[in-house]
């Protein structure tokens, strides 16, 4: 068993990074081995070749990053590619950002100037070299795409200005303000750099393969079926990958996943993202102890929200009512298959996270249930609603009995009812999309670590995911401040007030933030999960087979 | 013959617009919203974009005006690009349908090797203990839901027998040992239901065709029992049974949905599942027209095999 255990050999990655300080990281459930890993193994010690197979798990639209969200884009697709700048493949408290494309960076004084330089002889799969003309055309087809092509996070880049290329090894990117995570945003593995040769001649060239500066190449795709891509042998990280190639294949069943990854037809499940149900990680431990299983914590919530437009949603002490008789603690434990820290609008124990003390000031977190339920009524009575209501509980079929059950035990003991509305995801999906909801209880993948992440998509008025249609200027304001505070201590300040802001205007409660389980054989070294799937630890290149 | 032919074929033009409408018509009625699908699970709900996504997809026009462009698209025998992945159906359909051919073919011949002579040796030994078991065998077949079956199969060959086929499918051609050995299973578990289904139609065929006066006449001439239950008997009862294999294979082909799902055979079914998962009209168009169009030739094939079982039978 003992030589199962990951060496952990580190040699550490002393590249260039954000200055930070160090977090606390949240728990991280083992129910396997420690297979903790501090940094890559010494390339001495590396076994070179083999090939990774794995599940490819989510939704396909295409292979084209930057134009769709999926998961199943992404697990084939960032192998491919690369970022100016990525989050480090074994930093699991996802604080520390290394070189990509870009050897190094540094932002003007003021904080509205970030220069790149370009590494040297990076080369695209078709051979022609990288120039800061693709790094522009790349940065401009995100932040303002042309006609044709469509950007799923434009949004994060508005205070872009220019983006300019003085010299091929130079990149600027100026912004309207000064911008506190632009760097953040931009080591996010969506963004990566593509070939302007190639798009440019046609926008949608990249969407049944794959042409980047990645550590794999693209090989052959069936859709939703099986993706294939081959070591990329010119990598500009020389050395890297170590594997030959990687195979990812698609099950519709998780059991026929679990069967074949216990037989040793796989090595791993999905390598670059979803994980496995808690009880698909439980049977694999119960066929086979040696192998690894681990539950890591993921940028990802577990939530229910109200639609504010809606009577008697649309009144505040309803809202925050219902909050209080919500323990959240207990919440989870009807959620089957769910688990994870209980926190906040920002991912729990990183630099933005509020001092405990100060989050059990927050309406609901208050440690004390029977004073939270007494405060609740008399929110209740306020509102004219001592007597209680009927609110409608939109969920997928999925998880519905889950969240029915839940909310009906904790919201029965201040006379609210529950009428029960289970649809299929995708009805669901729409009908939330659209707003066409009272309470709408369900699960979200969170895009970026950067305080942005929860708060700009969910509660920013106006933003594309707020369906609880909330607006609160003073919150928006916060939002807009923490932006441009460049200094991380004085912008996790404004982060704990807009966290403060959120949380109390009650339109979106987080449940807890979840954990994903992985599972793979002991031979997979060096394998990784880090909080976001957007991060180098995805590319699979520093991962080894030990046989 | 060519009569009959040429009616059978123009009857199967008003069977074929019917179900190209019934498809079409049936997905647009669905709720949810490929647009959001093809967007993602991890990014802003743009309305904007969804409306640019819709008007690429042609799903902001008129529903008569996207019907007639896809008959347009089935007549010049080009199915269109999958939504979102803009991938060619056709290549895809080309490769996932040898596979559930494949797949159908291991089906149904192990159905045949087991259901009729099961059947056969029910009938002639009608309320024996073989007619018992075969009965009940016959029922548990056909009330035990096949993804179950499938699961269990895994299950078993996974973690009792520390076994399951190899991921990447081998052609026929290419190995066919190695073929058989990877569709075996999927194959076992559809052939289980197929087989409960064949051995009670053969079963109760017989019976009738065994009171027939003929057979007794057969029997009075001194003929060998083998041979007046193989020669006269069972060739005159295969005609229902050879009807009902007939709808089963088309039935086959439609891809065992749940079992080639279970499986990870990447065959019609399969495709057809992760079609409807991603919403992809064209794909599941494509698919379902394809199936269709097989059971109105299969349906051909069998009645124009009843001339060549039943020399009685003319086509007119």
């Amino acid at each position: 068993m003992k030589r199962y255990l990951l060496v952990g050999a580190a040699i550490g990655l002393s590249l260039a990074a954000l200055s930070c300080q160090a977090p606390t990281p949240p728990p991280s459930e083992s129910i396997g081995a420690d297979t903790s890993v501090a940094g890559p193994t010494a390339p001495d010690k590396v076994k070179r070749g083999g090939i990774l197979r794995g599940t490819w798990s989510g939704t396909l639209a295409h292979l084209d990053l930057h134009q769709v969200g999926t998961l199943g884009t992404w697990n084939a697709g960032n192998l491919m590619y690369n970022g100016l700048i990525e989050w480090d493949a074994f930093d699991k408290t996802q604080q520390r950002i290394v070189p990509g494309l870009a050897k190094s960076w540094e932002a003007s004084p003021d904080g509205s100037r970030f220069t790149f330089r370009l590494q040297d002889g990076v080369k695209f799969h078709d051979g022609a070299s990288l120039t800061g003309d693709d790094v522009v055309f790349t940065l401009k087809r995100i932040a303002d795409p042309p006609r044709g092509t469509s950007s799923a996070r434009k949004d994060q880049f508005q205070m872009v200005d220019k983006i300019e290329s003085p010299d091929p090894q130079t990149v600027v990117v100026t912004t309207k303000f000064p911008s506190a995570n632009l760097v953040n945003l931009l080591a996010d593995g969506w963004h990566v750099i593509v070939p302007k040769h190639v798009v440019e001649r046609d926008a949608n060239a990249l969407k049944q393969g794959g042409i980047g500066t990645g550590p794999y190449t693209f090989k052959e795709l069936v859709p939703n079926q099986k993706f294939v891509a081959a070591r990329n042998p010119a990598y500009f990280r020389q050395g890297h990958p170590y594997l030959e190639g990687i195979e990812l294949y698609r099950f519709g069943e998780e059991t026929t996943a679990i069967a074949a990854l216990v037989t040793n037809q796989l090595d791993m499940v999905n390598p670059a993202g979803q994980g496995i149900s808690g009880q698909g990680a439980r049977d694999v431990k119960a066929r086979n102890a040696a192998m690894v299983v681990e539950s890591n914590p993921r940028l990802a919530i577990d939530i229910w929200r109200y639609n504010v437009t809606r009577p008697p949603l649309d009144d505040l002490r309803v809202r925050q009512a219902m909050n209080l008789a919500i323990n959240r603690e207990e919440y989870v434990k009807f959620l089957q298959d769910s688990e994870g820290p209980v926190g906040t609008v920002v991912f729990p124990g990183s630099v933005w996270d509020l001092p405990k003390a100060e989050q059990e000031k927050l309406i609901g977190y208050e440690p004390n249930y029977d004073q939270r339920l007494q405060r609740a009524k008399q929110l209740l009575a306020e509102a004219g609603l001592a007597g209680g209501f009927t609110v409608t509980l939109m969920a997928t079929t999925t998880n519905f009995e889950d969240n029915a059950q839940a909310l009906e035990a904790m919201l029965g003991r201040i006379n609210i009812k529950i009428k029960r509305d289970p649809l299929q995801q995708e009805e669901a999906r729409q009908r939330e999309a659209e707003s066409l909801f009272d309470v709408y209880a369900g699960g979200y993948g969170i895009a970026t670590i950067d305080p942005v992440g929860v708060v700009g998509d969910h509660f920013v008025c106006g933003s594309g995911r707020n369906t609880s249609k909330f607006c609160d200027p003073e919150l928006d304001r916060l939002y807009q401040e923490q932006l441009k505070v460049l200094d991380q201590k004085e912008r996790a300040k404004v982060v704990h007030e807009m966290i403060k802001r959120a949380i109390n205007g009650a339109s979106m409660n987080i449940i807890n933030w979840n954990n994903e389980y992985h599972a793979r054989w002991p031979y997979v070294r060096d394998f990784v999960v880090t909080p976001s799937r957007y991060t180098l630890a995805s590319k699979l290149e520093y991962v080894w087979l030990d046989k | 013959m060519h009569r009959y032919l040429t009616k059978r074929l123009l009857l199967s033009i008003p069977t074929i617009f019917g179900l190209t409408v019934l498809i079409f018509f049936t997905l647009r009625v669905l709720p949810g919203d490929v647009a959001l699908t093809i967007l993602g699970e991890d990014t802003q709900v743009d309305h904007q974009r969804l409306l640019e996504i819709r008007r690429e997809l042609g799903l902001d026009q008129p529903i008569y005006v996207q019907y007639g462009q896809w008959m347009w698209s089935i007549l010049r025998l080009d199915p269109g690009r999958s939504f979102g992945s803009d991938y060619p159906i056709a290549k895809r359909l080309a490769a996932a349908i040898p596979i559930t051919f494949n797949l159908a073919v291991y089906a149904l011949i192990l159905t045949l090797i087991v259901a009729i002579p099961l059947g056969a040796v029910s009938a002639v030994h009608q309320d024996s203990w073989v007619d018992y078991a075969s009965r009940a065998a016959a029922l548990v077949g056909l009330s035990t839901p096949g993804f179950w079956v499938g699961i269990m199969v895994i299950m078993f060959l996974a973690f009792y027998v520390g076994w399951m086929p190899q991921l990447q499918l081998v052609s026929f051609f290419e190995d066919p040992w190695k073929n058989f050995t990877q569709l075996f299973w999927p194959a076992l578990v559809i052939a289980i239901a197929q087989t409960a289904v064949i051995t009670r139609m053969t079963r109760s065929t017989l019976l009738e065709v065994l009171r027939e006066d003929y057979v007794r006449t057969a029997r009075a001439k001194g003929l060998r029992e083998r041979v007046v239950i193989v020669r006269h008997a069972l060739k005159n009862a295969m005609l229902p049974v050879i009807t009902l294999i007939g709808l089963e294979f088309a039935g086959l082909m439609n891809g065992a949905v749940i079992t080639e799902t279970v499986f990870a055979v990447p065959g019609l079914g399969s495709t057809l599942i992760q079609g409807i998962n991603a919403k992809d009209f064209p794909l599941i168009q494509a698919t379902v027209l394809f199936i269709g169009l097989i059971v109105v030739l299969v349906n051909l094939l069998v009645d124009l095999s009843y001339a060549w079982l039943d020399p009685r039978i003319k086509y007119r």
